[in-house]
């Protein structure tokens, strides 16, 4: 009488199955970690180029602080230009703030405490620390350069795994060397302002 | 020797292959989509847009600014022709993204809502287009009758 009874097979195929379910269960969220990960980074990127652009940083004389005293004061980096009669002029970059940004994103002290204030450092609170790197360019895609030197292309070095970006577009509050852009053949600013694209990548 | 309990070890053994082979599969794929990853080019889009507006309103520029493009609007046949300061340079700075752009502006005309396009940006979007837009305190008699405050309304795709 054969009924009723379980065969050696039978459990062999179920455990075969079950072993494979329980293995594909757990490596499935790992298959998605990459994506996440992006997800994530993409939060980072877009918040730090809206406090960039939209924000005037604090204090309100925050950039006039030097190498040598980033690690003593508290700051927030902000590059927005503040109007005493109107407020924060979104999207209108202080090119004196930019100098500033980009000093201390130099030094490689300061780039840590800059990282720290733009809370891309979590190490403290458990979380990662994540790397990034700001550039201004105009519309044509060349660097933005102020006095003919570089005014903003900082941070860490952009690697070649995943990096998330995020771009706005700005404008200037000083004439640049080469915001104007090329309109058949002449050299045009874009509302008679000086118009750039600010360039936030991000990764870890 | 039992024949019907080599079929269930055969049904086992198919039933982990196929799993094994869809998810290596998934795996293998290069691109993942997943929903919030593609509303992040739409947030990255529209984010663009708003800064567009928001850089081409500038009251101090006469043609090329959005007030002075409401202002000296010209139509005719209906249709609605933008200074052409104004349209290279919103063409400059579309290009620059890269993405294609419609204009829209709508005023309220006594009763009715009333929308003009412009003549250089009337293309139709695609399905996934974003769309933006910023008030503007323009009048223009002869083009938009009765208009105090446009709506110029900006949408994008790639």
């Amino acid at each position: 009488m054969e009924d009723g009874k379980l065969s050696l097979d039978l459990l062999m195929g179920l455990s075969i199955f079950l072993f494979t379910f329980i293995f594909v269960a757990n490596f499935l969220p790992g298959v998605f970690a990459d994506v996440r990960n992006e997800i994530n980074l993409a939060n980072q990127a877009y918040r730090i180029s809206t406090l960039l652009v939209e924000d005037p940083g604090y204090s309100s004389g925050w950039y006039n602080i030097t190498e040598d005293r980033c690690r003593t004061e508290e700051f927030r980096p902000g590059l927005a230009v503040y109007d005493l009669e109107t407020g924060v002029k979104y999207n209108n970059l202080s090119v004196e703030k930019i100098q500033t940004f980009a000093r201390l994103l130099n030094n490689t002290t300061c780039i840590e405490r800059v990282r720290f204030y733009l809370g891309l450092n979590l190490s403290t609170l458990g979380g990662q620390v994540f790397r990034f790197n700001v550039s201004l360019k105009n519309l044509a895609g060349d660097l933005v350069t102020y006095n003919r030197s570089v005014l903003l292309n900082h941070g860490d070095k952009i690697p070649v795994t995943q990096v998330v970006r995020f771009e706005r577009i700005v404008y200037l509050d000083k004439w640049a060397d080469n915001c104007n852009v090329t309109i058949e053949g002449q050299n045009v600013a874009i509302a008679d302002r000086c118009v750039a694209k600010l360039e936030v990548s991000v990764w870890i | 020797m039992d024949l019907k309990g080599q079929t269930f070890t055969l049904e086992g053994v198919a039933a982990s292959l196929l799993i094994l082979i869809a998810t290596y599969t998934i795996f293998q794929s290069t691109v993942v989509m997943s929903p919030s990853w593609s509303e992040f080019n739409n947030i990255q889009l529209k984010q663009l847009g708003y800064d567009i507006l928001r850089v081409i309103d500038n009251p101090e520029a006469v043609n090329s600014s959005l007030r002075g493009m409401i202002g000296n609007l010209s139509c005719g046949d209906g249709n609605y022709y933008a200074p052409a300061e104004f349209s290279q340079n919103l063409s400059a700075l579309l290009n620059a993204l890269p993405a294609y752009g419609r204009v829209e502006l709508i005023w309220f005309n006594g009763s009715s809502i009333e929308t003009a396009v412009l003549f250089n940006f009337s293309k139709n979007p695609t399905p996934n287009a974003v769309r933006v837009s910023r008030l503007v305190a323009a009048s223009n008699d002869n083009c938009l009758p009765n208009a105090k405050i446009v709506e110029v309304r900006l949408t994008l795709w790639r």
